[in-house]
């Protein structure tokens, strides 16, 4: 299927050998939003990103221009832009395309929102593993800043905006963001309470806007094409086209940037091209490990952050991680409340024990210890930490586990009773 | 301050303005159960066991960060709220080790009282509980057994609120976090022994209290401290009247009682462990001239000698009405010009309770301008004197100021270290056994009933009216 | 006696006047010494502690919390395999087994000389090319075990 490249924005410059150099990327039409953006009045260009249909790309799916105009716009304040690049959530590895290939593009994006907001100082939270893109960003930095493309009077203008590279050290519970604040502040990454929000109160408690690396990285195009030229790309409420992660019992893994709102079978067969080795789909985890598990015949679904969360599912980072006959839904269910246990920030009680609890159980599973109520026991657990955490961590352990134990209770069952007869 | 109303479970109040719901549903009676929210401690929203029902707000949520607003809709009992409640406590019991029977929190324990109103009954985890060191020696008073601890963070937040110090944190992360101090050094802080009251299980505990009593057998009698011009408040924790506790002494544990404008719900380890030295060395019989006298004979020694008393030197630790008493007799109606005080003497003191002077009512003689004696003081007792010696230590420097051939009368509850300086020793109640007034160094007057019944001895109040009859008799 | 180095101590006042508070220059710090000296020691935490006036036992709970962060030495070669989903169902299981049974090789533990040591990790962001390790700080993907033996044979020391 032939799409048409001016109708992307990440696979045209992904396609260019070097264009994580300035000169390549100022070649092919690099920094040239920044120059219009700065003729632009500010609250035009938030009203371009509202226009847009932006949504955060992290997972959350945040509408950008609102999240933008959150942020007060007093000058005499000091305010920061945070750019998320933690990418944690298993299955998902887009963001790493962006920071380590088009790490001016990510630039250019941070330089005009910190125009449009009125920032001048922002930070890069990487993924403490990601260190090899993280030298790479900070080259580019460089670069952009010999150019004037940030610094001090930016191209001329009266624009003042500094860019960071901040690493983490290993928690996933860091890329949610007042987790990363905390991080970057210097401290243990625990969720703060909500109010007061990043944009009132955020790091060093000033107002803070914080998107997600590819959020960030679609707003030149914006800039250069117009809101509502990116809005028509995907569909209703969701704008434009993201970068979908393939990954699994595919035959070509991979990143696939397609509009907002592409069919979730059509990227698995189409684009994925299909299952490996000719086997049969069993499961599809739509965004990341914590959205919900799809089974086979609930696939024939729009990749949009609306049509999922009515799916019972959610878009999430877009990570699609695909299963077949021959993978035990057991097995994942063991890595997922094992993933959850482990990155826990243990601040909050139902959390820091739901998650112990529902791991003893899949031990015991495992240890043929296990009785069919343990399995309800679980899906009960699950659905009580549900709603009572300080952040949405909880929430997502619940409801992945949950639906994952649900829908596949009768294949846990089985290994059950497997075990039982053996024994 | 200005109030706001607000319906909690569909009763219209009206409270303070800046209050957090669950401070507000306190102040009208209305309990919601939690662990980590403490008073004067900044809310932390860790424990989840305070979450509520707030209308038009679709998650529940903790009322200890919530604050009220006008309008605002609570429940505190709906169904939702009381399932929450119930689940989050079966999480924290989920690995909580079944210590209770040889726990010195049972009977004072936060759990127990949740799961006694809240708590499901029937047991649904059979799983192994996590293990965490038991024992470990916090400090010299202290015990911290982590596989209790509900990591409310209570201590945590205590030390960098209160104390201003980081003393403990939390290790690691997850179910595997626990409360430690860097390289299990032990923390030394003037007020350890808050941390153990502050605790809302038994994972911090008094190692003076471990397995001396059960907390259900004792009575809580409310008094001051009287170790320093502070006058914290307390709580004097003595068995109850029962056959069985009568072979228990009679103070078993001081704790903190709250008081916003003294001591908050704090006090010093100064307070909380030497109050009992307060007990010791006591005399309950009069000695004259090496021998014991009862009242008879001391008053009619007192008959000879009160007129022609040359000194007189007042305690710091009498109350305000004795020190009235006291200088209505000798400085007016006596015209006794040689009025003193003493007490013990100075020592440190930090901008959170503690306070230079070490005696509760300096405060109350100083605005009536008796002069305070010192060690270095060149007074010396010669003729007669009366001393008024309440407190327990430090006697040595007066009683080194007495010249031969002079008649000393004292009266204390305790026995002097030279007591043959003295010519009559009269006994008297001790600090716990008197009632009456003492101002602290604020110039705030708290007054207090005597803790226990003085059977065997009079307080110096008693005391100073006989000595009131002798002197009118004439 | 100071422990860290001059290098080492550039490199922390360079970090420290990155941010508008010093203070969130602690986790670059920890980094900085983790790569210069293999691990965290306490001799190094007492001097950070210092430079950045926070107290030890903060800075030890910063580093218990971060998984990254080691308070005792790796391998030469630290071995981080991905034991999540796309990894593990794909190849990475056989890679542990393998890691087992041709090196003796278990999480937590070293080779002789301590040339390599192994830790499972959660996803590491290389899903596309799964099974993946990450070797130090380098990535590598599309792994069997034939393949793993020839990287790890390559690497010297």
């Amino acid at each position: 299927m032939t799409e048409k490249l001016e109708n992307k924005i990440f696979e045209p410059l992904l396609a260019v050998e070097g264009i994580e150099y300035i000169e390549v990327y100022e070649e092919h039409g690099g920094y040239k939003a920044l120059r219009e953006a700065l003729k632009m009045k500010r609250d035009e260009i938030i009203e371009e990103v509202k226009n847009s249909n932006l949504r955060g790309r992290g997972g959350a799916g945040f509408p950008a221009g609102m999240k933008w105009s959150f942020m007060p716009m007093d000058d005499k304040i000091e305010k920061f832009l945070i750019v998320n690049a933690d990418e944690g959530e298993p299955g998902t590895f887009k963001d790493k395309y962006i920071l380590s290939r088009l790490p001016h593009l990510l630039i250019e994006g941070m330089a005009i929102t910190a125009y449009a907001v009125g920032i001048k100082k922002g930070y890069i939270y990487i993924r403490g593993e990601y260190e090899e893109y993280a030298q790479i960003l900070e080259k580019a930095i460089e670069e952009a800043r010999r150019k004037k493309y940030i610094g001090k009077n930016i191209l001329g203008e009266k624009f003042t905006f500094n860019i960071v590279v901040h690493r983490g050290a290993g928690a996933y519970i860091c890329g949610e963001e007042t987790a990363l604040i905390e991080s970057l502040e210097g401290k243990r990454g625990h969720p703060r309470l909500k109010p007061p929000f990043p944009a009132n109160a955020g790091l060093y408690g000033k107002p803070t806007l914080i998107n997600n690396v590819e959020t960030i990285a679609s707003i030149p195009a914006i800039i250069k094409n117009k809101g509502f030229w990116f809005a028509s790309l995907g569909s209703q409420k969701n704008g434009g086209t993201r970068l979908f992660g393939v990954s699994g019992k595919v035959n070509s893994p991979g990143i696939y940037e397609l509009p907002m709102g592409t069919n979730l079978k059509e990227i698995i067969y189409n684009y994925a091209d299909g299952i490996k080795n000719n086997k049969k789909l069993k499961a599809v985890i739509p965004g990341g490990i914590s959205a919900p598990i799809l089974k086979a015949d609930e696939i024939d679904i729009p990749m949009d952050f609306d049509s999922l969360m009515k799916a019972g599912s959610m878009l999430g980072s877009g990570a699609i991680m695909v299963f077949d006959e021959n993978d035990s839904m057991l097995e994942v269910l063991r890595i997922m409340i094992n993933f959850y246990h482990h990155e826990s920030c243990g601040q909050c009680a139902p959390c820091r024990y739901g998650t112990d609890v529902i791991k003893k159980l899949v031990d015991k599973i495992f240890n043929k210890e296990a009785t069919e109520e343990d399995v309800d026991l679980i899906i009960q657990t699950a659905q009580s930490i549900i709603g009572k955490t300080i952040c949405p961590f909880g929430d997502a352990v619940g409801m992945a586990v949950g639906t994952l134990v649900r829908k596949f209770r009768n294949e846990i069952l089985d290994f059950l009773r497997e075990e039982n007869a053996e024994s | 301050m200005p109030k706001v109303k607000i319906k909690i479970n569909d009763r219209e109040y009206e409270v303070e303005q800046g209050l957090t719901v669950l401070e507000a549903a306190e102040s009208v009676g209305i309990e919601i159960p939690h662990f980590c929210a403490h008073k004067y401690l900044k809310p932390a929203g860790l424990c989840r066991m305070c979450l509520i029902e707030i209308k038009g707000v679709r998650k529940l949520q903790t009322s200890c960060t919530t604050p009220v607003k006008e309008g605002m809709e609570v429940y505190t009992e709906s169904e939702a709220v009381v399932k929450a409640r119930k689940e989050v406590l079966e999480l924290h019991l989920a690995n909580h080790p079944l210590d209770c029977p040889e726990c010195d929190q049972a009977g004072d324990c936060y759990i127990q009282k949740y799961y006694d109103k809240y708590g499901f009954y029937e047991r649904r985890f059979y799983i192994e509980r996590t293990h965490f060191e038991k024992d470990i020696v916090l400090s010299d008073n202290l015990i911290l057994d982590r596989e209790r601890c509900i990591l409310c963070q209570r201590c945590v937040r205590f030390a960098e609120e209160v104390l201003g110090e980081k003393l403990l944190a939390v290790f690691e992360r997850g179910s595997k976090s626990y409360i430690a101090t860097y390289d299990d050094e032990k923390i030394d802080t003037p007020y350890s022994g808050n941390f153990a009251e502050i605790c809302p299980v038994g994972a911090i505990t008094d190692r003076r209290f471990r397995f001396k009593i059960r907390n259900w057998f004792l009575e809580k009698r409310e008094s001051i401290c009287p170790l320093c011009e502070r006058g914290c408040n307390i709580y004097v924790e003595t068995p109850k009247d029962r056959p069985y506790l009568k072979m228990y002494e009679r103070i078993q544990r001081i704790s903190s009682r709250d008081n916003p404008k003294v001591n908050k719900s704090f006090i010093c380890d100064r307070g909380r462990y030497e109050l009992f030295e307060l007990e010791d060395n006591r005399i309950y019989k009069g000695i004259y001239e090496m021998e014991e006298v009862g009242w008879q004979k001391i008053k009619k020694i007192l008959k000879q000698h009160l007129f022609t008393m040359d000194t007189v030197i007042l305690s710091a630790w009498m109350t305000n009405e004795e020190i009235d008493l006291a200088l209505s007799l000798f400085k007016d109606f006596l015209s006794i010009k040689n009025i003193y005080y003493w007490g013990k003497k100075d020592g440190d003191e930090d901008n959170i309770l503690i306070k230079k002077d070490k005696n509760p009512n300096s405060y109350y003689l100083n605005s009536k301008k008796v002069k305070r004696l010192s060690s270095k003081s060149r007074l010396v007792l010669k003729g007669s004197a009366i001393i008024f010696g309440d407190f327990f230590d430090d006697n040595d420097f007066l009683l080194s100021k007495i010249e031969d051939n002079s008649f000393i009368i004292m009266i204390t509850p305790y026995i002097p270290s030279n007591p043959e300086k003295v010519s009559l020793l009269i006994p008297s109640a001790n600090f716990f056994e008197k009632e009456g007034s003492y101002t602290n160094f604020e110039g705030r007057i708290q007054r207090v009933d005597n803790v226990f019944e003085a059977d065997k001895v009079k307080s110096e109040f008693e005391i100073l009216k006989i000595m009131e009859s002798i002197l009118r008799e004439r | 006696m100071k422990f860290l180095t001059g290098e080492t101590e550039k490199t922390i006042k360079e970090l420290m006047g990155k941010y508008e508070n010093p203070r969130s220059a602690l986790l670059p710090i920890l980094h900085t010494v983790q790569r210069d000296y293999g691990y965290i020691s306490e001799e190094a935490i007492e001097e950070i502690s210092e430079i950045l006036d926070i107290p030890k036992v903060e800075i030890k709970s910063v580093i218990t919390f971060y998984s990254m962060l080691r308070e005792k030495p790796a391998g030469k070669y630290h071995i981080q395999l991905c034991r999540n989903v796309a990894c593990y169902l794909n190849g990475g299981k056989e890679l542990v087994e393998f890691l087992e049974n041709e090196y003796g090789l278990k999480p937590g533990t070293f080779t002789e000389n301590m040339k390599f040591s192994l830790s499972l990790v959660e996803c590491i962001g290389q899903c596309e090319i799964a099974p993946a390790v990450q070797i130090n700080d380098k990535f590598y993907g599309n792994l069997t075990p034939k393949k793993l033996k020839e990287i790890l044979n390559k690497l010297e020391g």
